[in-house]
């Protein structure tokens, strides 16, 4: 049993590594630059020269996965810091210190939690409008909830237990026995929900880029490169897999190391 | 009947709230509708005039009032694109959401149930690590992604349906229904990943427990232990866990519409918001809410009911 997990979180950091490789690389160099075009090479399939292929304007595929990798990466990253920093805040400060405070936020939370992530974002999306820091701003609001609930819990369970006591007969400021003594007490629990809410992210990233209220024309994102794919079914399929392969490469190595750790 | 009450009450409060929210964030917006109806560059007098005639240089509070006293009554406004009433228009593209949603919670039951019991008699066992690795990828698949790839092999490769060729329910009702698979099957697999995963972890831990080992001591068969003492122990998180998960169907369908070019409510929302149409976005915004709301408390309500120590 124990060897066979080891095999899923191996495939999983694997495949982690492989997309993280292509947008680090991605940052900086590319085989092509993304948005040269390239008439006599439209709808290319894929060759040595080109990877992945090209896409309707000759663009090549490969090196438009690699800036979509790192944009996906990019928001992802932003929003878990959003919805885990604001969320994480949130949920211990209410469970710490109860009161009033407490029974309005969650109140909020519930509210919140009511709508479908998708259908949250969407309206923001709809409010401010789409682009890359928009949408960072919309899914780091829709990701607070989850966290504050994780953090909420663990930290009325924490601060029951004695050690938290003796913090305060000791003398202990409340800000330090947060920070100091409970927080590293739930850095398990956090820590996978910080993997479930990134591996959330990239889907929720693909899935509004997909909408079109993601990341808006020229920069590349993976989302959205599989909207334009979808055009060219018929005589291009290679250029939907290679966008559709990456995002799924990254959220299964993420579920892969996520379910070793449960 | 305390705890209906109760339930039903904040429902009510929640529903309110829901509502007050999504008509404050869209007069937030700049440019209101006297705006959009005049043009950018009207005369301000006259641009004055139609707030005033609409009503829209009232405190917002005051028109939220309005506007849900109007919705209470099946009224919420008109489509500032196609100058129709909001209600005609998504009462029009209801059938295709809500028939693709009902599909997907059917198939999430009758694959999730016996695929999650598959390998529990043996876990880390072959069957279970294989039914691991697939819930794993069913997970990670982005339901727009698997809707193109079941495009392609069912559409191109075998060409067993158009691709694009929804058809509506007045016109061949086989068609509508057929056509619907698909996009069921695209909305259902990460959920169906979810719960099979689920329901096996429960049924493993379930399987641990004492009245296990008495049923197993009194001679009954594995097969009549998991369908007779194990499955019904089990049912309580999972019904709970299914109407969660109506909301992630009632949102997945949003996108899969898009996917398949299904006029449903979910494509309705996004040419809407494209198009600036706030009253439509306003309304199917309140409509998918409420229901998943419902949904909730209806579950609670039933969870109540079928387990008594949850009294």
């Amino acid at each position: 049993m124990k060897k066979k997990l080891n095999h899923n979180l191996i495939i999983g950091y694997f495949l982690i590594a492989l997309v993280m490789l292509m947008a680090v690389v991605g940052l900086f160099y590319t085989p092509y630059p993304v948005n040269e075009m390239n008439v006599l090479l439209k709808n290319q399939p894929p060759s040595f020269a080109h990877l992945f292929g090209t896409d309707q304007f000759g663009r090549d595929i490969f090196s438009r996965v690699m800036e979509g990798a790192s944009t996906s990466f990019f928001i992802a990253l932003c929003v878990v810091l959003v919805g885990a920093g604001i969320g994480t805040l949130t949920g211990a400060i209410t469970a710490y210190f109860g009161g009033w405070l407490d029974a309005v936020l969650m109140r909020v939370n519930d509210v919140l939690a009511a709508f479908p992530s998708v259908l949250l974002a969407i309206c923001f999306v709809a409010v401010i409008g789409p682009g890359t820091y928009n949408l960072i701003v919309a899914l780091g609001i829709v990701f607070i909830p989850s966290f504050t609930r994780v953090v909420r819990s663990e930290v009325l369970v924490q601060k029951e237990l004695d050690y938290v006591r003796n913090a305060k007969l000791m003398g202990a400021k409340n800000l330090r026995i947060l920070v100091f003594h409970i927080l590293p007490n739930i850095k398990p629990v956090l820590k996978t929900s910080l993997l479930v809410g990134f591996q959330n992210a990239v889907l929720s990233e693909a899935g509004m880029s997909y909408l079109g209220l993601g990341v808006t024309q020229p920069d590349p994102s993976l989302g959205r490169m599989l909207s334009e794919a979808q055009g060219f079914l018929w005589n291009a399929p290679w250029y939907a897999l290679a966008p559709g392969l990456t995002i799924l490469a990254l959220t299964l190595g993420l579920g892969l190391v996520t379910s070793d750790k449960e | 009947m305390k705890f209906i009450l109760k339930r039903i009450g904040t429902l009510i409060i929640t529903l309110v709230i829901i509502s007050f929210l999504s008509f404050l964030a869209f007069s937030f917006i700049p440019g209101d509708a006297a705006v959009a109806n005049l043009g950018m560059d009207a005369d301000e007098a006259a641009v004055e005039a139609l707030r005033e005639e609409l009503g829209l240089n009232r405190p917002v509070v005051v028109q939220y009032g309005d506007w849900l006293l109007s919705a209470l009554q099946g009224d919420f406004g008109e489509s500032t694109q196609y100058h129709l009433p909001v209600s005609e228009l998504v009462a029009k593209r209801l059938p295709a959401t809500v028939t693709l949603a009902l599909y997907s919670m059917v198939l999430i039951c009758v694959i999730s149930f016996p695929l999650g019991m598959l390998g529990t008699n043996k876990p880390g066992g072959a069957v279970d690590t294989a039914m691991t690795v697939l819930s794993q990828i069913g997970m990670a698949v982005p339901q727009f992604f698997l809707g193109i790839l079941l495009t392609f092999f069912f559409g191109i490769v075998l060409n067993w349906f158009t691709v694009g060729g929804y058809v509506s329910p007045q016109e061949d009702m086989a068609g509508f229904l057929s056509f619907l698979i698909l996009p069921a099957v695209a909305v259902a697999v990460p959920k169906c990943a979810t719960m099979t995963r689920y329901i096996r972890n429960a049924v493993v831990a379930q399987k641990k427990m004492d009245y296990v080992r008495t049923a197993r001591g009194k001679g009954n068969s594995e097969k009549r232990i998991l369908l007779n003492h194990v499955l019904i122990n089990v049912m309580m998180p999972v019904v709970t866990m299914l109407a969660m998960m109506a909301a992630d169907v009632l949102a997945g369908s949003i996108v899969v519409e898009q996917v398949f070019n299904i006029p449903g409510l979910g494509r309705l929302l996004i040419t809407s918001i494209s198009n600036r149409d706030y009253p439509v976005v306003q309304a199917i915004v309140v409509y998918i809410a409420s229901t998943v709301v419902i949904m909730n408390t209806i579950a609670d309500i039933l969870y109540q009911k079928l387990d008594p120590r949850v009294r």
